[in-house]
């Protein structure tokens, strides 16, 4: 999972280049944009285009039946029950394309999420780490933090044995990209800490044996299987995402962005969808 | 959204989007007049409770040099406060440019006489009339909603029927703020989200004695298992389910082992916290129906009292979230939004310093320091921001922190007062001179860039003296035999009138200063006829003003108002019958104002509210300078609404009692 992690984290630190120290919309636009288009082309390859289109007519059709014999109830129903079936024929049309979309789809929103969803700290700005130790062995009091310079320990970390989890409060006195290491024993643990004012992928958490985090968290390696700890989380702020004036969640700055590329180049492209 | 959240509404999202892509194409200011007097501008600082005497001192000690700047460039007088000078009555004389016969508001408590208790004098909320009960829910087929009591039009409404534009900035006496065209954010008189005027929750291992009797916040008990507890934040009450439960949010505070240090897990949120720290707003969700139908937001800070030997945390009161207020809070509505975007969060309860959790010992001075110095902080940096923002037209902005921190720490700069101790003066005697300093730096931020066009007016709505002896006005009443209670009762059992004997009861007082006659066809077991009023008010006039304090021999009231000798106007009907107006180091009694009868009819004031303003007017009146000469000998807080509509070339209203004082 890594491997193909940094892949595709590489091709996207690659397209959000230009977009890291101007205004994070823009970077938005072109990406949705961007994946707009490219879905339009895989559904283009992966659908039965004439059938899609067969079934569109057949749909047109009966709304036409429907306005022609508005008067005759029976034949109403009857025209209406067609529409469903056709309507039924079209989905089934479109599943196999949904499905080929549903892949790359995620792993773009995945990428745009670590950049959208939180933001780097800003110096003077402090952040929770928390570090999560496999079972009930580990000595937390034996847990050591290392900060480089630039980070500073803004207050005696909190042990808490029944979560075997340690927390510490960090604060950010110099602008850079970090890497704090946390040790117990002979035993060492990194995990990167970005204090920056830039659109860069933020890694909310790392885990040893969790897909769902590692999969969510593409920017950074996982911890490896012998670690003494499970899960190392910061708690970075929330961005605040603003599209020209308005506050939206960056969610629906994408759909919107990319739905207007998809329909805008449908014709263009000559794709039925 | 946080990690978890994320993970479940992500295939979700994918199958979404793809949906969307597939079927959604198949289916299918009025205009501004110019406004009178251009650019002119007219910036208003309202200093709650700046007293002259204190002013005066602290400018001839030096340390206060924009008043003096202004004082000497401009001019600076005392300011003729309300009858009675409390904040809701002074700041609605200040608004409406009416006394209170005017405006209607006569004391923080009126009363209902057809029900003999004390009400809101500032406001109202009615819940919604009709209701459908659905299983275990109750939906409100209407909205309840809030009223502002308080009657006349407030001057800024007339500037902008001028077309001027207007910002208000927590004008007291405001909630919920008036209609209005312009920036409005109201102040004191706005309820926390429980819709009290501040309940704050403390959590304990250890428990005070009078936990029971605390008002103004709630203890809650807690047992640490393991370094840790769990408890509820406890929000509305739930109106949609049935006997309205309060709505709760869950929460789990870890100690350390050993360092004096917390974890809080609060709604997705961790709190780091150490030994008597705060944190910074936290924002919640009250869940009123499920699936996320109905939410409120509230938002609080959490502080880490003490973590050993005894566990104590305090949370503030949760106040309405300015990002989405649950309850009108300023006009237009998004105001209050728009300033969260540009500030963070920020109290928008009325009364943001907990002078309740000090006087109930929840608090020491030290606490409550820390969180006025919040209060202020932030009062400070939204105060920046208003000010950059402000172009033209009116500009008022208030501060509360000269008047509360006044009320809790005069007992640090007067050797006099009972509670006095050397020591917590000597680490607390400077506060209050400090707050001075704060608001001194606000007065030279505005005077470094004022120009021609601008006027500046720096004011209070009263000032100050040592409360250093309570008076149980109503006690005094009962031991002169104007009040009878209820045979076989004891006078320590009565709370909020409930056993006065209302037939063989002539008089009483309700509120901080107001005396009322138990009038026959008014109060609802009225005895007394109005032919045999003015001399029963004569008579207990007369008595008052011989009272001496039996320990010290002073005169213990300095003057008492006739109602009818004070107040005009359409809105007489809550107007007490006589004013009582105490001496300086007098006032009312906590326990008097809301109808209790402690033994004593007068007592040391040990309660470290220990300033005060409840007093006769004339003793306490505020202060005011501008930019400009002020020709009024007497200037008074009613001259200042007639004052700001003339500087715009407007009059005043045939309602307005004052007028200009240049
Ligand atoms: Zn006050």
């Amino acid at each position: 999972m890594d491997i193909l992690n940094s892949l595709i984290s590489g091709i996207f630190n690659i397209v959000f280049q230009p977009f890291k120290n101007i205004d994070p919309v823009w970077g938005m636009l072109v990406v949705s944009f961007l994946t707009g288009i490219i879905m339009l082309f895989i559904f283009k390859a992966t659908s039965d285009q004439k059938g899609i289109k067969r079934a569109k007519n057949l749909v047109k059709g009966h709304f036409l039946a429907i306005r022609l014999y508005k008067d005759d109830i029976s034949l109403m129903f009857n025209t209406m029950s067609n529409i469903l079936a056709s309507n039924f024929l079209y989905m089934k049309k479109s599943m196999r394309p949904m499905l080929f979309l549903l892949v790359p789809v995620a792993f773009v929103l995945i990428q745009i999420g670590v950049r959208y969803e939180f933001r780097p700290l800003n110096v003077g700005e402090t952040a929770v780490v928390s570090l999560q130790a496999e079972g009930g062995n580990v000595r937390l009091s034996e847990v050591i933090l290392d900060l480089p310079q630039g980070l500073k320990l803004d207050m005696p970390p909190v042990r808490i044995d029944r979560l075997h989890e340690i927390s510490w409060r960090i604060l950010a006195e110099k602008a850079g990209d970090y890497e704090i290491s946390f040790k117990y024993g002979n035993q060492a643990v990194k995990k990167s800490l970005v204090v920056v004012e830039s659109l860069v992928p933020v890694t909310a958490a790392i885990a040893r044996d969790d897909i769902g985090t590692t999969i969510m968290n593409p920017s950074e390696s996982s911890i490896s299987d012998a670690s003494f700890a499970s899960l190392i989380s910061v708690v970075y702020p929330e961005r605040e995402f603003e599209a020209f004036g308005f506050s939206v969640h960056w969610l629906v700055a994408f759909f919107v962005f990319s739905l207007v590329a998809a329909f805008g180049f449908k014709g263009f492209l000559g794709v039925e969808v | 959204m946080n990690k978890k959240l994320r993970s479940i509404t992500l295939p979700g999202t994918c199958l979404l989007f793809c949906l969307l892509l597939t079927f959604s194409f198949y289916g299918c200011e009025q205009s501004k007049a110019e406004a009178v007097n251009g650019d002119k501008k007219v910036i208003v600082l309202g200093f709650d409770g700046v007293d002259p005497g204190l002013l005066s001192k602290f400018m001839a000690e030096g340390r206060l040099p924009n008043f003096k700047r202004l004082a000497e460039q401009g001019d600076y007088k005392s300011l003729g406060t309300s009858i009675p000078p409390q904040s809701p009555v002074a700041w609605s004389n200040f608004i409406t440019g009416m006394n209170p016969g005017g405006h209607g508001i006569y004391d923080f408590l009126h009363r209902d006489p057809s029900l003999m208790i004390p009400i809101s004098s500032t406001s109202e909320t009615e819940g919604s009339a009709s209701t459908v009960k659905f299983g275990k829910w109750v939906i409100p087929l209407s909205s309840g909603h809030v009223k502002n009591l308080r009657q006349g039009r407030a001057f800024w409404n007339i500037l902008e029927d001028h077309n001027v534009e207007t910002t208000v900035f927590k004008v007291p006496a405001n909630f919920p703020p008036v209609a209005s065209k312009g920036k409005t954010l109201s102040g004191m008189g706005t309820p926390d989200l429980l819709g009290t005027f501040g309940t704050f929750s403390f959590y304990t291992d250890d428990p005070p004695p009078n936990q029971d009797v605390i008002s103004g916040g709630i203890v809650y008990p807690v047992q640490l298992i393991n370094n840790g507890f769990e408890a509820n934040l406890v929000g509305p009450k739930n109106t949609f389910l049935e006997h309205a439960p309060d709505a709760v949010i869950p929460f789990r505070l870890f100690r350390d082992p050993e360092n004096a240090t917390a974890q809080i897990d609060v709604q997705g949120h961790k709190i780091l916290l150490q030994e008597k720290e705060w944190s910074d707003w936290v924002e919640v969700d009250f869940s009123l129906l499920p699936a996320g139908l109905q939410s409120v937001s509230g938002i609080c800070r959490f502080y880490l009292k003490e973590v050993r030997p005894k566990m104590k945390l305090y949370v503030t009161p949760i106040n309405i979230a300015p990002a989405n207020p649950a309850l009108p809070i300023s006009t237009p509505d998004d105001y209050a939004s728009d300033l969260h975007k540009c500030c963070g969060d920020f109290y928008t309860q009325g009364m943001p310093e907990d002078t309740k959790a000090l006087s109930w010992g929840v608090f020491d001075h030290f606490d409550f320091h820390s969180q006025s110095k919040n209060v202020l902080e932030e009062r400070l940096r939204l105060f920046e921001h208003v000010y950059n923002d402000f172009e033209k037209g009116l500009l008022f902005f208030y501060f509360s922190s000269t008047d509360l921190n006044s009320h809790m720490f005069y007992n640090m700069i007067d050797p006099d007062h009972p509670s006095y101790k050397a020591e917590l003066a000597e680490e607390f005697g400077s506060v209050i001179p400090s707050i001075y300093e704060n608001v001194d730096a606000v007065v030279g931020r505005v005077l470094d860039q004022l120009d021609d066009n601008t006027t500046l007016l720096v004011m209070s709505d009263h000032g100050f003296a040592s409360f250093r002896r309570a008076v149980n006005l109503n006690s005094w009443l009962l031991d002169e035999g104007y009040i009878s209670l209820r045979r076989g009762t004891s006078q320590s059992d009565v709370e909020y009138y409930d056993k006065v004997d209302w037939i063989r009861t002539k008089i009483y007082g309700l509120g901080f200063n107001g005396v009322y006659v138990n009038l026959r066809s008014r109060e609802r077991n009225g005895i007394v006829l109005p032919t045999e009023k003015k001399k029963l008010l004569t008579e207990v006039s007369e008595k008052l003003l011989k009272l001496r304090d039996p320990e010290t021999g002073e005169q213990v009231v300095n003057r008492v108002y006739l109602a009818e000798e004070i107040y005009s106007g359409r809105n007489l009907a809550y107007a007490p019958d006589l004013v009582v107006g105490y001496n300086r180091g007098f006032r009312a009694s906590w326990e008097t104002t809301i109808g209790t009868f402690p033994e004593e009819w007068i007592s040391d004031n040990m309660d470290p509210w220990s300033g005060d303003h409840c007093m006769a007017a004339e003793l306490v009146p505020g202060v005011i300078l501008s930019n400009r000469k002020i020709q009024s000998a007497n200037p008074k807080l009613f001259d200042l609404a007639p004052t700001i509509l003339a500087e715009f070339g407007i009059g005043k209203t045939d309602e307005m009692v004052g007028g200009t004082i240049f």
